[in-house]
């Protein structure tokens, strides 16, 4: 079965769960015997060095492609489109993002690639996403028509219409994998524009994988789609993730409480300060670490430097990621208190790392694991209970580590893919 | 004649209500009182009265064939007291009949069979059995330990606290090839008869009782009885361990109406008939010496090997009984009650994650997600204690010296407020 499938770009160029998913269920896939994939992934240019791109289809289009699985991952061709999408953009962070650099843009390598992609650009190359999300829908197209596969697999709306595209041309079935909706990500100012994107995929497609019940939930409720072509497949994590030369940590008097993620509203930054001015004021020898970015980080310092708990609260900033495993390494605690979570892969890695771990119940990872602390994300208090008694009892502490480390063990992209195969072939079945 | 020994287990624990480690000396209450009275409430008006009424009615029509015999935990027994002392008032109607016999336990349902010394638990023992005498005028002669749990260590204590037999689970583990249809001794403590639960009946009937379904159709009771039959004539008894619950609640009226054809079909069977275990002790005696040192129970939800527990469970016992020479010799009633009801063994079940109310995620309305939020509550809660036992320490050793108001009586009074029924 040869697969085409519309992902994003693989780790260490990632900026959250999206890229180590793809990652993780392309390598799954590969085991597989009987799966090829073809990987499409829009390839943000510019520092790329425009040797390593290689044209390898007609038609105008100039499609790089390179190996990106080396290890014994013979069985998937690597397609890269230049384009500038990236995970988790939103229209506004987009302008953001390439408004200062459009003043170059004419010696640019975007001049390049649109000569090699030859298609009818107006010219004006403003820094408007959907126009980005249209071009790519057009060279996937393309790519549809000169490549062999039975089914279509696109991740998250940005390559729905590249998807639904390859789908018009090819007439294979599609299914589509939701990692998050709008909903998770704008805290529930959703944009227009974008669900219908989202909706119409979702209505294309076939079959729809998402990541957790909640998930499937939201597309019932909010996207009006029947739950019999949704399946959950949750995330895992590889075994190579981090975590497998951590050496015995040591135990010292200082313990660190940690919160690993982007600062916006829907990952629930206050609620950790909120913990951590409970906690503050009763326990000695506690630190709070806030890794991440965001447009709240601000805000929270602010509200930090309100409680009076600066001293020992550290921002970490943004971590590249191999710091993360060292960060969740030194941790004692782990709080993820998401708002919104359509899964949340960080939880898995700091088991993992032999963390035990705090997640909120709004989080689909908390439909997968069982041993772990799941409060309400609001119930601040429940949370700094948790906190306490891990770090006073270590009994707790200790049965945490080692049965979420079994726990995780037993999860593998594998399994995921073996899963997703399974909704491949009822796609196939479907279709025909 | 093939006897049978029907046991009611009637058990309430006094559930937690949440607590925090920023409530830990706040004499805040540890019980989630509304929870409990609604529980007791609702369990007394849907199962304990009306059974108890149509159980009364049917030993006068049997004229004396039909024998119960009845444990009820020492916990429940003080909820009956404090929110439904009616159903007290039922139960000595049925004890005036002179066929039911009421089994005798721990005081608080506790779990201290488990703690390393042997002293709470006969203190316990000793402490039920003036109740049980003082409520239902009965000495109780049959011990009902927590669960049922046995070991050889169980059974000595058991009978240096004076009783002749325990009833435990007649699991596999210590059964093996034999029946638990005899009367068996005590290994290392001769004295001590041990009775076992016949698993194979008693969760048949359980079943049967548990599914309206299964219950209309004559197949269901065709089938107990063939099950019935597996009993050798040579055997002496049965024992069927039920609790008291599965007779009443949702579709109580099959419920009762099952249970009286069973009851009929037995008393007119010229093969069985009902007895009471302290009769038929007199009757048979042991026929050899069992013993096991890994502790084997029974209660609802678990296996037969489920005690000792899980790291957690074995730690928080572990704290638990830390405290014990402390209160030792405290006067404070309040101190003793909470000391008591901290050894229930619900808590306990509720640090494991095999636990009925986590199946669905935690959704199901109880207050813990996990067995590690039951962990942490309850150790908020020990802390708690263990502070009110230092302060009552202190206050002892304060006061013969100085005359004067004491220091903590505003901790005391609020104490006092938590529980009406012990002033």
């Amino acid at each position: 079965m040869n697969v085409l499938m519309f992902g994003w770009e693989f780790p260490p160029n990632i900026s959250g769960g999206l890229g180590t998913a793809c990652y993780g269920i392309v390598k799954g896939l590969t085991a597989c015997d009987d799966i090829k994939v073809t990987f499409v992934v829009p390839k943000a240019y510019g520092d790329e060095q425009p040797a390593n791109i290689r044209l390898i289809s007609a038609d105008n289009v100039s499609i790089g492609s390179r190996t990106l699985l080396s290890e014994g991952c013979t069985s998937v061709t690597t397609l890269e489109v230049p384009s500038k999408l990236v995970p988790y953009l939103t229209p506004e962070s987009f302008i953001a993002r390439y408004q200062t650099s459009s003043e170059f843009k004419e010696t640019s390598p975007t001049e390049v690639t649109q000569e090699s992609i030859k298609l009818n650009f107006s010219g004006k190359y403003g820094p408007n996403l959907f126009e980005e999300i249209n071009n790519y829908a057009i060279v996937a197209r393309t790519i549809a028509q000169s490549n062999e596969f039975e089914v279509i697999h696109a991740h998250d709306w940005l390559t729905f219409p590249a998807a639904i595209a390859a789908k018009h041309v090819s007439g294979k079935p599609l299914v589509i994998h939701i990692h998050s909706t709008d909903f998770d990500r704008s805290g529930g100012s959703i944009n227009p524009v974008i669900y219908d994107i989202e909706k119409q995929g979702m209505e294309e497609a076939d079959q729809i994988i998402t990541v957790s019940n909640l998930i499937k939930k939201r597309l019932v409720e909010q996207y009006r789609i029947p739950s019999g072509k949704i399946t959950t497949v949750y995330n895992a994590i590889g075994p190579d993730s981090d975590g497998t030369n951590s050496e015995v940590k040591k135990r010292s008097k200082q313990k660190t409480v940690t919160f690993l993620g982007r600062i916006t509203i829907q990952k629930g930054p206050e609620y950790f300060v909120e913990v951590a001015r409970l906690v503050i004021n009763q326990m000695k020898n506690v630190h709070f670490v806030m890794a991440g970015n965001g447009e709240m980080r601000n805000r929270i310092v602010e509200l930090c430097a309100m409680y009076g708990i600066g001293d020992r609260f550290h921002f970490a900033g943004f971590l590249s990621g191999k710091e993360v495993p060292e960060v969740l390494r030194r941790s004692d605690i782990f709080i993820m208190p998401s708002v919104s979570e359509p899964f949340g892969i960080v939880p898995l890695e700091a088991m993992h790392a032999n963390v035990p771990v705090i997640i909120s119940l709004q989080s689909g990872v908390s439909e997968l694991i069982r041993n772990v602390i799941k409060t309400d994300f609001w119930d601040v208090h429940a949370m700094a209970d948790a906190v306490h008694g891990i770090l006073k009892h270590r009994k707790l502490s200790k049965a945490l580590i080692s049965e979420g480390k079994i726990e995780v063990s037993k999860l593998s992209w594998e399994l995921v893919a073996f899963q997703i195969r399974d909704v491949y072939l009822n796609s196939i079945k479907q279709a025909s | 004649m093939k006897n049978i020994c029907l046991y009611f287990q009637i058990h309430h624990p006094f559930s937690f209500q949440t607590f925090r480690f920023i409530e830990v000396g706040k004499s805040k209450s540890y019980y989630d009182d509304f929870r409990i009275e609604r529980e007791i409430q609702d369990a007394v008006t849907k199962s304990y009265l009306p059974v108890n009424d149509f159980l009364l009615k049917l030993i006068h029509q049997s004229k004396g064939k039909l024998k119960l015999s009845f444990y009820i935990s020492g916990t429940a027994l003080d909820q009956f007291l404090m929110y439904a002392p009616m159903v007290l008032s039922s139960f000595r109607q049925l004890a005036d009949t002179g066929q039911i016999e009421f089994l005798g336990g721990t005081a608080s349902h506790s779990i201290a069979s488990l703690a390393k010394r042997g002293d709470e638990f006969i203190h316990q023992i000793k402490l039920n059995k003036e109740r049980m005498e003082y409520y239902f005028g009965q000495k109780p002669l049959v011990f009902v330990n927590t669960d049922l749990l046995f070991t050889n260590q169980v059974g000595k204590l058991v009978a240096e606290s004076g009783y002749p037999m325990i009833i435990t689970n007649g699991a596999k583990k210590i059964l093996q090839w034999r029946s638990p249809n005899y009367i068996y001794s005590s290994e290392n403590q001769k004295k001590i008869n041990i009775l076992f639960r016949n698993e194979v009946i008693s969760n048949e009937l359980t079943f049967l009782l548990s599914n309206p379904k299964a219950l209309k159709k004559p197949e269901g009771m065709e089938q107990l009885f063939s099950t019935l039959q597996t009993i050798r004539p040579e055997e002496p008894l049965a024992n069927i361990y039920l609790n008291y619950l599965t007779l009443g609640g949702f579709g109580r009226v099959e419920k009762l109406l099952f249970f009286q054809t069973f009851v009929s079909k037995i008393t007119k069977n010229g093969t069985f008939s009902f007895s009471l275990p302290t009769e038929l002790s007199k009757e048979f005696g042991p026929v050899t010496q069992i013993g096991t040192d890994e502790p084997i129970c029974w209660s609802e939800h678990f296996h037969s090997s489920y005690f000792p527990g899980n790291t957690l469970q074995v730690d928080a016992l572990t704290q638990l009984f830390k405290l014990k020479k402390q209160t030792g010799t405290l006067g404070n009633a309040n101190l003793q009650i909470d000391w008591q009801y901290l050894q229930t063994s619900d808590h306990f079940h509720l640090m494991d994650e095999n636990h009925p109310a986590y199946l669905d995620n935690g959704s199901n309305g109880g207050i813990y997600k996990s067995k590690y939020d039951a962990y942490i509550n309850y150790m908020n809660i020990l802390e708690d204690f263990s502070q009110r036992l230092k302060a009552e320490e202190a206050r002892k050793k304060f006061k013969p010296k100085i005359d004067r108001p004491i220091q903590n009586s505003k901790r005391t009074l609020a104490n006092h407020q938590h529980h009406p029924i012990y002033e």
